[in-house]
């Protein structure tokens, strides 16, 4: 050791030179093995985070912790990076399994599948919130399970599927679950919400899921019911609130506010649950539908803290804010005419109208999600990400490039990459 | 410090607030502490300042003798063109009529004149200090620095060798492929 450094010095001439490399070695060390490195890299998107784990392992090892993960979501905050998209058959039992991630970036947009591929089946997509995403198991399926993951570290927990299955239950395709989860350093818990639209019959506790539906044309009372999962307590609960509703849901995607949930109605209504308190009440949308000419299209979503309410018509396009949810005052954030559109993006639109009047197999302009400030929209054959506030508009992709077999009503989740870390159970 | 003067007098009217702010500052001014870098230069520094550095205000708990004597505060990790930055930053930023936009200008051009050495240099120098306020700026300054980089530039940012084999490495970017990251 003490050799090595003699001949060092011979090697060396310049004895300050020397001393100026030892220390610029010493420096770089520090800089490595120091509380520094931390510091840097909590301060990067989760998104930027995912390839520096290429560096080398010791920042893999850094990245990939506990202590930083908790570290990073006190620093950076979790905002929109991607939608994901999956698309359902309307009348086929069988699930699609393509899932495409359409990142929310203006430049070099490019859409990927695969993002699930570490979960050890197929899965449908239902909920995704703060990082976590909600699935489910592929119909068919002899033994369901559901699945919450973290697509960004790749971990995940697995529950026991709680309810009968059958083979060509539409209900259970169709059903809605929401995922519910707040950053807290101190608590990692999530809760799952599951909604259904059941009919009272009098003097009768509903049972057996199969047949509530089919009957839904007799006249009877509807009402949607919840059932809550917490992973604190790791069961299922019915909760006793109810919430009396003759519309149905719309777009399945449950929309996780600050403790609130929200579901847009056929009914120009938006369905609130505070998962909390358990209280269920009706929104009313801002424009009723029947206002317009044309069969208005519309999307709910979140953006600063608040619910925003999109709807797409002959007239144009209009982002509404809930600014009061008791007294359902609504405040328009934003509207652009359709002919604008056409003229600010001639290369991208054309007979936009014409689109939104006509129907043909559903609707040709269709706002799919929204959040923070940015609305993922389907015209004719391709999507559009629209960024409202600062007037920006770019082709997202094509129904090809999503691998597309059925257009029609897909599942389109808001994606924030985070590193919340999930404990198996 | 002749710009300020002179705007008083042409605005005779400016608050005693203000007035008040200015005496406290040449007061201040008035005590100072000496501190010595690891090269051997020595600094007389405003106490208003130097109290700001985590380092200083430690070492004065152990021996606050220091503080009235001439003994100089030693400062084992910081070079004297390091402590020349962070001084510049700190008078800046303590200028009581800095505004806003002053300061992110400042901001702005102070990052633009130092090279990733010299940046990686200040962030060490910042931390050993303890000088919060511009730890933080440094470091998200570097976070922003390298965010948008693509792997190979962040090795050779901080000096770092690769040590995963290819297919390990080829493993890690295509697991990470999904979320839309640019590689190399």
């Amino acid at each position: 050791m003490s050799k090595d450094f003699i001949l060092r010095l011979v090697f060396y001439s310049d004895i300050q030179k020397m001393f100026e490399e030892i220390n610029k070695m010493k420096k770089a060390e520090r800089f490595l093995n120091s509380d520094v490195l931390v510091e840097i890299l909590s301060r990067i998107p989760a998104k930027d985070l995912l390839h520096l784990k290429c560096v080398c392992k010791e920042w893999l090892h850094v990245i990939s912790s506990r202590s930083f993960a908790k570290a990073h979501l006190g620093r950076t905050e979790v905002a929109l990076t991607g939608f994901i998209l999956q698309e359902k058959f309307i009348w086929c039992n069988e699930d699609i399994k393509t899932v495409s991630y359409i990142p929310a970036e203006t430049t070099s947009l490019k859409v990927k599948q695969a993002v699930f591929g570490f979960l050890p089946e197929d899965v449908v997509v239902l909920a995704s919130c703060k990082g976590l995403v909600c699935c489910r198991s592929c119909f068919p399926c002899e033994k369901p399970v559901i699945y919450v993951c973290n697509p960004s570290n790749r971990e995940w927990v697995k529950l026991q599927w709680p309810w009968p299955v059958s083979h060509y239950d539409m209900n259970i395709r169709g059903m809605a679950l929401a995922l519910a989860f707040d950053i807290d350093p101190s608590i990692d818990a999530f809760k799952l919400v599951r909604i259904k639209q059941v009919e009272e019959e009098e003097g009768e506790e509903e049972e057996g899921e199969e047949e509530e539906e089919e009957e839904e044309e007799e006249e009877g009372e509807l009402y949607f019911t919840f059932e809550l999962y917490s992973s604190e307590k790791g069961s299922w609960r019915k909760s006793s609130e109810t919430c009396q509703c003759y519309s149905k849901l719309v777009k399945k995607e449950g929309i996780y506010i600050g403790g609130v949930l929200h579901w847009l109605t056929d009914g120009d209504q938006v369905l609130t649950f505070d998962v909390e308190k358990e209280l269920a009440w009706l929104v009313p949308v801002p424009v009723p539908g029947s206002e317009f000419i044309a069969v208005p299209e519309a999307c709910i979503g979140e953006s600063k803290g608040r619910l925003h309410y999109v709807v797409v018509s002959e007239q144009g396009v209009h982002v509404w804010c809930l600014e009061d949810y008791f007294e359902f005052k609504w405040e328009i954030v934003h509207f652009k005419s359709l002919e604008e559109i056409e003229g600010e993006w001639p290369q991208l639109f054309l007979n936009l109208k014409s689109h939104v009047l006509e129907r043909v197999n559903g609707p040709w302009v269709n706002p799919l999600a929204f959040k923070d400030g940015l609305l993922l929209m389907k015209v004719c054959e391709n999507l559009y990400l629209f960024d409202v506030k600062n007037n920006n508009m770019v082709q997202a992709c094509s129904i090809q490039d999503l691998k597309s077999q059925c257009m029609f009503n897909p599942i389109v989740l808001p994606h924030s990459m985070s590193l919340i870390p999930l404990t198996p159970a | 410090m002749a710009e300020e003067t002179e705007s008083t007098k042409t605005e005779p009217l400016k608050t005693a607030e203000e007035e008040f702010k200015k005496l406290e500052i040449t007061e201040e001014e008035e005590s100072e502490l000496k501190l010595e870098t690891s090269d051997h230069v020595t600094f007389m520094v405003e106490a208003s300042i130097a109290m700001k550095f985590g380092a200083v205000q430690q070492y004065l708990e152990v021996s606050p003798a220091a503080s009235a004597s001439a003994t100089a505060i030693p400062l084992h990790n910081v070079a004297s063109r390091e402590l020349i930055l962070i001084l510049e930053y700190y008078r800046m930023h303590d200028w009581v009529d800095a505004g806003e936009r002053d300061l992110k200008e400042f901001d702005e051009r102070f990052l633009k004149d130092l090279n990733y050495e010299e940046l990686k240099e200040l962030l060490l120098a910042a931390n050993y200090l303890n000088v919060e306020k511009l730890f933080n700026f440094l470091t998200k300054s570097i976070a922003n620095i390298i965010r948008n980089k693509d792997v190979e530039f962040v090795r050779t940012f901080f000096g770092i060798d690769n040590d995963y084999t290819p297919e390990e490495e080829a493993a890690y970017r295509e697991e990470n492929a999904w979320a839309g990251v640019k590689f190399v």
